[in-house]
This record gives C-alpha cells, sequence and structure tokens, in this order.
C-alpha cells in the first residue's frame, strides 16, 4: 500500500510492434537513434493524399500464418506485443486464469472491414467473405489477447481516440487498486486503414513531411500503427512470485476539455487538469517530475495546447523538464499511441535517460521547452508523465515512478 | 467512501423518449418495430426486416435541430438521452456549476452511417471525397464528446466498446470514478445505431430473429423456437452520483449501484459466444463475495438474454450454474428493447421502482435444453436487490448488481 492507503502497482513486463518492427528494443533503438520509421506507406495508395507516408509495421514483424490471417493486423499486433511482455514478466499462460485485459483500440479491424466493403459494393473484385471481418470489432485485438492467453478476468476495450490506450491502462490500474484483480495485460493496437488515412488527411492535419513535434514549423502529424502491452500487477502478487518490477504505475487520470470535436481546448487546462489528478493521486508534487513523454503530435494546436497546460502545471520548471515526443520516430499510433508512450515513459525511466523526439528543425522558441534532440538525454529521473489528447477533448495522464521497495 | 446511487435515467428508443415510453412498451410486451432500408441488396434472403429504430424520434425538446443537424444519429441520441438523465434527476446546468460531470458510453458498432459513408466515399471517389465532417464524428468517442460539450462534462470521457457488455461495463467505470471523488456525477450508459449495413452484417451472421410464419419478427428470449435478436438503436442513459450527495440535495433515488463483476470465457470464437457457463458463474460468485453477497440475496434477474440461439444458451447456463435450485424470477426486457442502445440498463433501473416487471415477450415455449424459463406470471413486486446480466459476443461478460436505494 502507499502512504494514501493505495495499493502499489508495479510494471513487470513491456512488449511493443511499431513502425521500427517487432520488440520494444527496436522499439527503443529507433527511438534513440533521434531517426524516423516513417516512410512511403505500401499498403495502399496514397498518392491521392495531401501525404504519402506512414509508420507501417513490417511484415516479418507478425505471425502470418494461416491461422493468423483469420485475424485482423490489430488483433496480430496485439498479440505480438502482449507475447513478448507476459515473457519479460516470466508469466506462463497458466498464471493467466483471472487477470484482466484492458485494451484501447480506435479502429481495430477496419482495414479487413474495408476490403470486406469494398467487395461487397464491387469496388473490388472478389467475394465479400465473413471470416474476413469476424475480427472487426473495437475489441477484437483486446478480446484476441484475452482469448489465446485463456483470460478468465475483465476484459475492456475503451475507444476514446488517441487516448484509449492510456485510459485502458488507468482501467487497469484501477482494477487492480480496486482489488479486482491482481494482474493485468493493458494497452492498445490500432492498424493503418483507409478511413483514418483519408480522414486525418481531410481535416488537413497531416504534414506531407515527418511530423516534427513542438517545432516552430511544424505542419501537422503522422500516421502510424502498432500495439504496445504493459504487465501490471499488485507489488504483493509480483513480490509472491518473485517478479522483477521494472517501474511503479502511480496513477492514471482522464478528463475532457468539452470544448471542440477535434480541436484541443487552447489553454491546456483540461490536459493540465488531468496532470493535476494525476500528481494527486499518485502522492506526487510536480518537482518529482524528472521528464514528460508528451502527446507531441506535431499539429500547430496539439503541441500548442500540451504546451500550455505543462506550463499551467509546472509554471517556470516546464521549460527545465526534459521533454520528448514518439511521434516523430513511429507517427500517431491513435488508440495504441498511449500504450505505446507509456513504454517508453517506463523505458526511460529503466535506461536512466529520455529519448530524442525525432524530426527536423530546432525547438519551437515560443514555447521554450527543453526539447530533448539529437540523442538520448542522461536524466535519472524519479518520476516521468506520459500524456494524450484526443479527439473529443479527451485528456489523460499517465504517472510512472522508478521502483524503489518500501523501506 | 460513499455509495454511488442513480438519480437520473434518460432513454431515447424505438417506443419513444423517456424512460415513461420504456416502462409502458415493457408493460404492453410490445416492441416498437420499423422496415429496415434492404435497398442496396446487401441482406441475404429470407432475413431479418426489422429492427427497433429510433430515428422517427422528436428529439427537438432536448437537442435543438439545427444542432442535431452537426452530430451523428448515435450523438443525437446521446445528447437528448443525457439531458433527459440530468433532467429527471432534477440537476440543472447552474446546479452542475462548479462541480465536475464525467460521461462513459457504451457502443458496439459506433458511429456506423458516417463511417460507412466515408469509406464508400474514398473507394468510390477516391480520398479527396473524404468529408471531414463525417470523420470527426466516426469516432467510436464522438457520441461521448458531444454529450461532453452539451453538458460541460469535464470529467473523464470514455466510450466502452465491449459489444453486448457495453453498457453495464459503462456504468461500473463511471461509477468507480464518483465513488473515488473523481467527480461529482457521471452519466453513463449506452448509444447505438443500426443503419442497414450493419443490419444487413448481423443478418449475415445469423444473429438476428428470422421472419416468422406470418410474417413477423420477434425475440423470444430463452424460447425453444428462438431465432435471434432485434437489433436496437437509440440510447440510454444513467445519471450517478454519491448517495451522502444525492440525499442531501433531495435527489430522486432510483437505485443503489452495489457493485459490480467482469469475466471471460474465453471458449468463445471472435464472433461467437463462450461455451463455459461454469467458469463465468464462478467468477460472479467470486464478485458477489466482494460486494458481501450471496446468490440467494439477489431477488430479480434482468437477463440480457435476447433471443439469441447461442448467448441465451450460455445466459441459462450460467443462472443454472449461479442457482441450482433454480434462479429468482428471471426478466428479459431485450423482447422489447432490443439487443444494444441501453435498453436493458434501463429496464432494470426501472424494476427497482416497480416499473416494467411484465412477463417475458415472445416466450411461450421453454426450451428444456436450456433449464430457464424466464418470468410469465402476474406482476411481480418490485425487487429489493437484482441482477443485471450482460454477456457479450466473443467472450466478455459484466454484471451489475442494483439494489433499492
Amino acid at each position: 500500500m502507499t502512504a494514501a492507503g493505495r495499493t502499489r502497482v508495479v510494471v513487470t513486463g513491456l512488449g511493443a510492434v511499431s513502425g521500427w518492427g517487432a520488440g520494444v528494443d527496436a522499439l527503443w533503438r529507433g527511438l534513440s537513434s533521434g531517426r524516423t520509421a516513417l516512410r512511403p506507406v505500401e499498403r495502399f495508395a496514397t498518392g491521392r493524399h495531401r501525404t504519402t507516408i506512414g509508420a507501417e509495421v513490417p511484415a516479418e514483424a507478425v505471425a502470418d500464418g494461416a491461422a493468423d490471417r483469420r485475424l485482423s493486423l490489430a488483433d496480430r499486433f496485439a498479440l505480438a506485443a502482449a507475447g513478448e511482455a507476459l515473457a519479460e514478466a516470466g508469466l506462463a499462460a497458466d498464471e493467466l486464469a483471472d487477470a484482466g485485459v484492458f485494451f484501447g483500440s480506435s479502429t481495430g479491424g477496419m482495414w479487413e472491414s474495408e476490403r470486406f466493403y469494398a467487395r461487397l459494393i464491387g469496388s473490388e473484385p472478389g467475394r465479400p467473405r465473413l471470416a474476413a471481418i469476424t475480427s472487426q470489432q473495437y475489441n477484437g485485438p483486446g478480446d484476441a489477447v484475452a482469448r489465446q492467453l485463456g483470460v478468465g478476468g475483465p476484459v475492456e476495450t475503451l475507444s476514446s481516440a488517441c487516448t484509449s490506450g492510456a485510459l485502458a491502462i488507468a482501467a487497469a490500474l484501477d482494477a487492480l487498486q480496486g482489488g479486482e484483480v491482481e494482474l493485468a495485460l493493458a494497452g492498445g493496437s490500432d492498424s493503418l486503414c483507409e478511413l483514418t488515412y483519408a480522414g486525418f488527411n481531410a481535416l488537413r492535419a497531416v504534414d506531407p513531411r515527418p511530423c516534427r513535434p513542438f517545432r516552430a514549423d511544424r505542419a501537422g502529424m503522422s500516421l502510424g500503427e502498432g500495439a504496445a502491452v504493459l504487465v501490471l500487477e499488485t507489488a504483493a502478487h509480483a513480490a509472491r512470485r518473485g517478479a522483477r518490477p521494472l517501474a511503479e504505475l502511480l496513477a492514471g487520470a482522464s478528463t475532457c476539455d468539452a470544448h471542440h470535436m477535434t480541436a484541443p481546448a487552447p489553454d491546456g487546462d483540461g490536459a493540465a487538469r488531468a496532470i493535476r489528478q494525476a500528481l494527486a493521486e499518485g502522492g506526487l508534487g510536480a518537482e518529482a517530475v524528472g521528464f514528460v513523454d508528451a502527446h507531441g503530435t506535431g499539429t500547430p494546436l496539439n503541441d500548442a495546447a500540451e504546451w500550455q497546460a505543462l506550463s499551467q502545471v509546472f509554471a517556470e520548471r516546464a521549460g527545465e523538464l526534459p521533454l520528448t515526443a514518439p511521434k516523430g520516430a513511429v507517427g500517431h499510433l491513435l488508440g495504441a499511441a498511449g500504450a505505446l508512450e507509456a513504454v517508453a515513459t517506463v523505458a526511460c525511466l529503466r535506461q536512466g535517460v529520455v529519448h530524442p523526439t525525432a524530426g527536423a528543425g530546432p525547438a519551437d522558441p515560443e514555447m521554450g521547452a527543453r526539447l530533448v534532440l539529437g540523442g538520448p538525454l542522461p536524466c535519472p529521473a524519479a518520476a516521468g508523465l506520459s500524456i494524450n489528447l484526443a479527439f473529443g477533448g479527451s485528456n489523460a495522464a499517465l504517472l510512472f515512478a522508478r521502483w524503489e521497495p518500501a523501506a | 467512501m460513499s455509495p454511488v446511487v442513480v438519480t437520473g435515467l434518460g432513454t431515447v428508443l424505438s417506443c419513444g423518449a423517456g424512460a415513461e415510453a420504456l416502462a409502458a412498451a415493457l408493460e404492453a410486451g410490445e416492441p416498437a418495430l420499423a422496415e429496415i432500408d434492404r435497398s442496396a441488396g446487401q441482406h441475404p434472403p429470407r432475413a431479418s426486416r426489422l429492427a427497433a429504430l429510433a430515428q422517427h424520434v422528436d428529439l427537438s425538446p432536448w437537442l435543438a435541430p439545427g444542432r442535431a443537424r452537426r452530430m451523428s444519429w448515435p450523438s443525437r441520441y446521446a445528447v437528448a438521452a443525457a439531458t433527459l438523465a440530468l433532467d429527471s434527476a432534477r440537476l440543472p446546468a447552474e446546479a452542475r456549476a462548479g462541480g465536475t460531470l464525467a460521461v462513459a458510453l457504451g457502443t458496439a458498432f459506433g458511429t456506423a452511417r458516417y463511417a460507412e459513408e466515408m469509406v464508400r466515399a474514398i473507394l468510390l471517389q477516391g480520398p479527396e471525397a473524404a468529408s471531414p465532417f463525417h470523420f470527426s464524428e466516426s469516432v467510436a468517442n464522438a457520441p461521448a464528446a458531444q454529450v461532453a460539450i452539451a453538458c460541460a462534462a469535464r470529467g473523464a470521457n470514455v466510450a466502452v466498446t465491449q459489444r453486448e457488455a457495453g453498457p453495464p461495463l459503462a456504468v461500473a467505470l463511471a461509477a468507480r470514478e464518483v465513488e473515488l471523488g473523481r467527480c461529482d456525477w457521471a452519466l453513463a450508459g449506452a448509444t447505438e445505431e443500426i443503419n442497414p449495413l450493419v443490419h444487413a452484417v448481423l443478418a449475415r451472421f445469423r444473429a438476428l430473429a428470422r421472419p416468422e410464419a406470418d410474417g413477423g419478427e420477434a425475440a423470444r428470449p430463452f424460447d425453444r423456437r428462438r431465432t435471434g435478436f432485434l437489433a436496437a438503436e437509440g440510447s440510454s442513459v444513467l445519471l450517478l452520483e454519491r448517495e451522502e450527495e444525492a440525499r442531501r440535495r433531495g435527489a430522486p433515488l432510483l437505485a443503489r449501484v452495489r457493485g459490480w463483476e467482469r469475466g471471460f470465457d474465453p471458449t468463445a470464437a471472435a464472433h461467437g459466444w463462450g461455451r463455459d457457463p461454469r467458469r463465468l458463474a464462478d467468477r460472479l460468485r467470486r464478485g458477489l463475495r466482494r460486494m458481501g453477497l450471496t446468490p440467494d440475496d439477489l431477488d430479480l434477474v434482468v437477463s440480457g438474454a435476447s433471443g439469441s440461439v447461442g448467448g441465451d444458451r450460455l445466459e441459462a447456463g450460467v443462472l443454472r450454474a449461479l442457482w441450482p435450485a433454480g434462479p429468482p424470477p428471471v426478466l428479459a426486457p431485450k423482447a422489447v428493447s432490443g439487443e444494444y442502445a441501453g435498453g436493458q440498463l434501463a429496464a432494470a433501473v426501472l424494476a427497482l421502482g416497480g416499473r416494467g416487471l411484465a412477463p417475458t415477450a415472445g416466450f411461450a415455449e421453454p426450451d428444456p435444453d436450456l433449464g430457464v424459463t424466464p418470468w410469465a406470471g402476474g406482476p411481480l413486486p418490485p425487487p429489493r436487490r437484482l441482477l443485471a446480466s450482460a454477456l457479450a459476443v466473443g467472450g466478455a461478460a459484466a454484471w451489475l448488481v442494483l439494489e433499492a436505494a
């Protein structure tokens, strides 16, 4: 239990699939390099869009046997990330009977549904096969993980656009602290599809070049795909089975701007309230946060609103806090973004460094942020903050800390 | 922590707007069905033609037509139902000033019409034809976000997408936000849209009730003759708050959220029902223990049985495993409200107030394979404590225990 009487929850495994390929190691190497996995999209034609790039998961990164092809791409990303996370946590399937699965996804198997629909209306040749969309639902990836692992506890999918993955992690934390489960897999998964690609193009929210979070000349976002999964368990459960905590998940908080369907509130008030709530529930003062892994989409409005939120919470110290954002490297993973950024935050805490923010150009001087650029920044922080903002004004904040056993 | 109570209920369903319309439909045992547009030729032959559609319901008292035009149908339903819930809780905007309102809404298919129109435009006309308005309203959380904007709800804002289990999961999530003091009130429930494509795909999966000899269609929960469910659209929203504060402000106390349990049956295929009711029953029994209850403490089941061939079998198996000597009276309101849109959730709240406690519509011939017979007798007394059960395609399960406050 924490000083506030809360059950302590630790991270014991991480898994990721991203434009850098399968695995957290591949993700970390990619993030640390300062380079980008954004490249021309091959899955569908992009010639008539404003942009032609995306961070597609390499085909060899996920299983592709005959049985796997009955699953959606998002399902397969989720299964690969979950498998990696469980292996790191040292958990076997027979230990998961009472575990929970909490997942975020914004489109589930939409890519496969698009192909089904194209055949249904005759815009593509072939017969529309129901088997292609059995896993079409938003809940497809989370259910696929639960089904494969034989989980019997709570399974919940949250689809609040770009905060989905972070909200799923926060929901898992509540279930763990509420005594509903002792062990949970939490994360998110989304695959690139034509609906989201065309949608963000229609909104003129995309940058033809790889996105440049927090830069003065940032001109929009870039899309990615993939999955990320964290194994979360109560500290007592981890101790009982001799598992090594990688970090502690102190808090997860969410708020809404109630301002606009696609634009964040310019004053960043909603995001600031989420951060303050996470700090309060995590029992930390703002001064304890050592770095921020931001949403940082690279759109002018998002990054400015996020900076306003950080300035509200951290005041003058906002300009001293190392600030980073993975989307320049792996694109925006939408429903999985919060989960992937949570994995990156935990990795930063473990490594004692903050990964750089990929993308060209210097930080926006209007902000005065200490944007991590070029290469990893040594930062032996005790706690790191991950934040996400979404369509509909949803905000989420996750607070992680280096694991310190009770004295 | 102060218990969480339900103080408001708003519904927009095929039977009309407002909980009274649902109560009357449940008591009459009459679903309000309409022909679904099959002109696209996507339905298989001899498939369902009817659905519990809600587009005819006049929402203008709660949502100005000019604002409605800038929303998808599930957003419109949700905003109207949320406003009705706040009205019934006697919690106007001025009373909410300075407080925090959260929103959690379940949806199985999201804003299906706009998503389809967008994909259709991309495929047939090219990506330039994609509408930014359709895109922003196509995300699953658009209805929850529209509710937030309409009601100045600045607490957590979440869309729960776990098929048939979504509505109670949303209530559980919202109740936790209230219980932990993260917000003062929470709107929780479901919103859904059944467009011709969703209806056709459900028909192709043989999930829907098929036309009967007389040309009609009926959901027949637990009945030997059941062939599927009635697809329903609309929205059902509860207002939750801490009991202590609700009593202080003299709010109507419609129900107390005693607790919830969630589980998963991994034997379910992605598009099918699980086959391990004992495992789900064990999970539910464990949840009841956590609430300080046993199965004997429940005097009514508001079942999620919908007339689905496999779903009702699983539901019956869970009830039999939990109550080997037979469950308490079982109601299956989805025979009237249809599947999706949270009608069952609203029916559970109504039941605690003594409304809608009528024999299950559509039921006449017990299924000997199920061993569960829904209530078919006279009017029931209002229950003291009930179980609302929601099993989902794909394996998820959620149960709520509501009691008189």
